[in-house]
């Protein structure tokens, strides 16, 4: 007698074909899962769908818009993928991304040159805000073993409050202005556009640059052969001359340092002044890109702008299918619960066994 | 003998079994009578653990027949296999830790209807502990238990159900010395009641104080001998499939100039406690220096200190005359030396990495692999290409996942990167451990080999076999002091035992 039966085998290696099949099983099911939620909301999700792919790609001016949405995504993205790799659990990219635009935006406060000079100042400067932020919660893990989640999402805190502070308390607010921000950063301290008649600017091609070199840095260096090895045993890297206190440190002010990047990048090439409301959500939507793109730099890239025609795509959806633009938050999260649910699914698979009784 | 008058009280025709494409056991025939201890020896993946499944129930054979006194029956789960009296000691303690003994015993037995009765059941356990000569407090916590005890309680359950035969998986894997002995004792009382055992083992100490022994290989039986008519060496060319020396050749050298000198070192351990206690001594050019000692009396300890994972609360560590004290292991790595850990997938490899990123863990900054910042992979994969030739590694292809190998390949991924970096001094806690018999052959040949060329190595090993086999000096720990240093043609084992076991001898050197 022949029985047969089906077992749960685990892959040994999912491959390249599996991912892309993941990546369009998990987004398939979330358009559906959304416009579901879409149709009990009362909405018609076809025409929906439509408006936000007319917003996101409809026109070339509005592919372009998507990209510019998707270079901060990136940057945090990259944040987080770079700490993640290294087993760091730091979720600071949402204070570390406010840290960049605000020390960007400090030195325009007191500083102002030439733009040659000025727009390689203020990308440091994002850079390094971030940095400190990043370092910061590095020194708190390595000096006094304070939990680097707590400590990053405490800083979130701390760092988003401050940029409030200073304008409520008009340090950074123009006289007589009644919204809660900055004043208009000057000209020179812009990222320029790439040509004229566009939006596009510096940023989207730093952000390209930075996921090459970011591949680059993680797969081809001995840099990233050191942290790769630390998060993937930290054990046996401290065994083979990898510090850990040391790549904790480099790692945390790295990533923070690239999340400090987003921040210029959103702030001195899109909105030209610093507020709450222009900042928010870019730290989490770029973990929400990370780990969607498996914590590979040049998927990133890809997921990044996914994210963005999203951003875009709502933006028009508000206007066109009076839906409320936080739908998009709603379905970047139900992208990432699918994405989770399958890519635990497909880590399996099933297989048939007979054997003879 | 009676087996030859009356039938055998278990008896195999023919086993086999098959998990998909994967032969476990191919016509596997034996038997097993009144009184008798047999051996079922084998390297890992013989065949030995999918055999006795099918012994007690928990695997039903694809073809074949079991026999109990001659009567041919079918297990459909292990409480068949009970009822007709056969019972399984597994190699992994299934006990709960917050019960009592007599608890665990009687867990799982089905004849105390609505009442307990834990008296009448406790006199049964403590007649067979008496019967046995074991000695255990019925009323105690599994978790209050020593390992060796919680053994104890394993086999009394087993007895609990009335066995005749007991099947033994890797019995001793967990015991020291000593207990290893007792258990032999308890044994060999189980045969003079009439009981049957079966041994699964791969440890030839073990497998000569049997009656009978059947080797397997490859899920087929290669050997069926009475344990008086074979030798060591048949036995693992039996296991093996090709002669193998157990005992590696050691030519005998002039140690020449110190090379590792540790002073007075002291080091804790996680929980703040002394590990390492004042330990002082010397290796020397072509010497091995072995450390003797039941796991856990600081050796590791010793071992991450001299790596540089560990830092040492007073004294020194030097190598060939410079001071490494408070070094760290890139500065263990580049002063050259190597070390080859217990716990491979721990402390030496990178398990998610490919072979070849294994094989330059810690030293990829080098010329040979980079240049400047940027790792050449043209390079690498030749460096790993060339290590899995000269190592035998079995391995698809060096991009293959290093946590798909078996243990005996990814200790060779190691052995290939520490013996290609280190340039003085190799530091060796227990190499072997969890290796088959073969691969064993080859580590201590490619220590002896490293030391004829002059490297100074430290052998920290369990099975004192090994230490004696190899070592030119001997040093005995326990509770992380050195109780003695030896040469090795002084050592005898019973001395070394009373040693590890923290008697301080009054000769001691």
């Amino acid at each position: 007698m022949t029985i047969s039966d089906y077992r749960i085998e685990k892959r040994t290696d999912v491959g390249a074909i599996g991912l892309f099949m993941q990546a369009l099983i998990a987004i398939t099911l979330a358009f559906v899962a959304s416009g579901l939620l879409l149709t009990i909301l009362g909405f018609d999700p076809v025409a929906a769908f439509d408006a936000l792919h007319k917003g996101a790609f409809g026109t070339w001016r509005n592919a372009q818009g998507s990209l510019i949405h998707a270079a901060p995504l990136a940057f945090t993205g990259v944040a987080a993928a770079v700490a993640f790799r290294a087993r760091i659990w730091s979720i600071g990219q949402e204070g570390q991304f406010f840290a960049g635009a605000m020390m960007a935006y400090f030195f325009t406060t007191f500083l102002n040159l030439p733009a040659l000079i000025m727009v390689p100042l203020v990308i440091l400067a994002g850079a390094l805000g971030g940095g400190l932020m990043g370092g910061l919660s590095g020194t708190l893990k390595t000096r006094f073993n304070v939990n680097v989640v707590v400590s990053t999402v405490m800083l979130n805190y701390i760092i988003v409050y401050l940029l409030s502070y200073l304008l409520t308390s008009r340090i950074w607010m123009a006289p007589g202005e009644y919204y809660l921000q900055t004043d208009r950063i000057p000209k020179n301290a812009r990222l320029p556009d790439l040509w004229p008649e566009t939006d596009l600017h510096l940023g989207v091609v730093l952000a390209v640059l930075t996921i090459i070199g970011l591949h680059f840095l993680i797969n081809h260096t001995t840099f990233g052969f050191s942290l790769r090895a630390f998060g993937d045993n930290a054990v046996a890297a401290h065994f083979k001359g990898v510090a850990p206190k040391r790549m904790t440190l480099i790692v945390l002010t790295l990533s923070g340092a690239l999340a400090g990047l987003g921040g210029v990048v959103q702030s001195f090439g899109v909105d030209f002044r610093l507020s709450q409301t222009f900042l928010y959500g870019h730290g989490s939507a770029g973990l929400i890109v990370a780990v969607i793109a498996g914590l590979r730099p040049l998927s990133i890239g890809l997921v990044a702008f996914l994210f963005g025609a999203l951003a875009k795509g709502g933006l028009f959806m508000q206007v066109m299918a009076d839906i409320s633009s936080a739908m998009i938050s709603t379905m970047q999260a139900i992208i990432l619960m699918f994405f989770l649910v399958t890519s635990v699914l497909f880590q399996y698979r099933l297989r048939r066994i007979s054997q003879d009784v | 003998m009676t087996a030859e008058q009356n039938p055998p009280r278990l008896e195999v025709h023919g086993l086999t079994k098959t998990f998909g494409p994967v032969i476990a056991n191919t016509d596997v025939s034996f038997n097993v009578a009144r009184g008798e201890i047999l051996c079922l020896l084998g390297e890992n993946g013989a065949g030995k653990s999918t055999l006795s499944s099918c012994l007690y129930g928990f695997y039903r054979p694809d073809k074949g027949q079991i026999l109990c006194d001659g009567m041919p029956v079918s297990f459909n789960s292990p409480r068949d296999a009970i009822a007709r009296g056969i019972g399984m000691v597994h190699q992994h303690f299934v006990l709960v830790p917050s019960m009592t003994v007599v608890e665990n015993i009687i867990l799982g037995t089905h004849d105390h209807g609505w009442a307990l009765n834990l008296e009448k059941k406790a006199r049964k356990i403590s007649d067979l502990c008496a019967r046995y000569d074991i000695s255990l407090d019925l009323n105690a916590k599994i978790w209050q238990l020593s390992v060796g005890e919680q053994q104890w309680v394993e086999i009394i359950k087993v007895l609990f159900l009335d066995a005749e035969v007991l099947i033994l998986d890797e019995p001793t894997a967990v015991l020291t010395p000593h207990e290893s002995k007792k258990l032999f004792a308890i044994l060999q009382k189980m045969t003079a009641d009439n009981l049957s055992i079966i041994l699964i083992s791969h440890k030839l100490e073990e497998v000569l104080q049997s009656d009978k022994i059947v080797v397997l290989r490859k899920g087929r039986i290669v050997g069926n001998v009475r344990t008086v008519d074979t030798t060591r060496s048949d036995l693992t060319s039996m296991m093996v499939g090709r002669p193998v020396m157990l005992r590696a050749e050691r030519t005998d050298i002039t140690p020449g100039a110190p090379v590792l000198q540790v002073s007075n070192l002291t080091v804790l351990n996680d929980k703040g406690q002394t590990a390492v206690n004042t330990m002082t001594f010397t290796v020397h050019e072509h010497e091995i220096l072995g450390i003797a000692g039941v796991s856990g009396n600081g050796q590791t300890e010793l071992f991450e200190a001299l790596i540089g994972v560990r830092d040492s609360q007073t004294g020194h560590i030097q190598l060939s005359g410079k001071d490494l004290t408070h070094h760290s292991p890139m500065d263990a790595i580049t002063n050259g030396i190597g070390y080859i850990p217990d716990d491979r997938f721990r402390a030496g490899l990178v398990g998610p990495f490919s072979v070849e990123d294994n094989t330059i863990l810690g030293i990829q900054k080098r010329a040979e692999f980079a240049d400047g910042p940027i790792l050449n992979r043209r390079r690498i994969r030749n460096f790993a290409r060339d290590a899995i030739d000269r190592f035998g590694i079995v391995t698809p292809g060096p991009q293959t996942r290093t946590d798909t190998l078996s243990g005996g390949n990814a200790q060779k991924v190691i052995l290939a990167r520490e013996f290609w970096s280190a340039t003085k001094c190799i530091l060796a806690n227990q190499p072997t451990r969890g290796l088959d018999v073969g691969i064993i052959e080859y580590v201590h040949q490619i220590l002896l080999e490293k030391r004829h060329k002059g490297f100074a190595i430290v052998l920290a090993s369990e099975e004192l076999e090994d230490i004696l086999a190899l070592s030119d000096r001997i040093a005995v720990v326990s509770k992380g002091q050195i109780m003695g240093v030896f040469h090795a043609d002084e050592a005898n084992i019973d001395q070394l035992g009373l040693l590890m076991a923290g008697q301080a001898l009054e000769n001691a050197a």
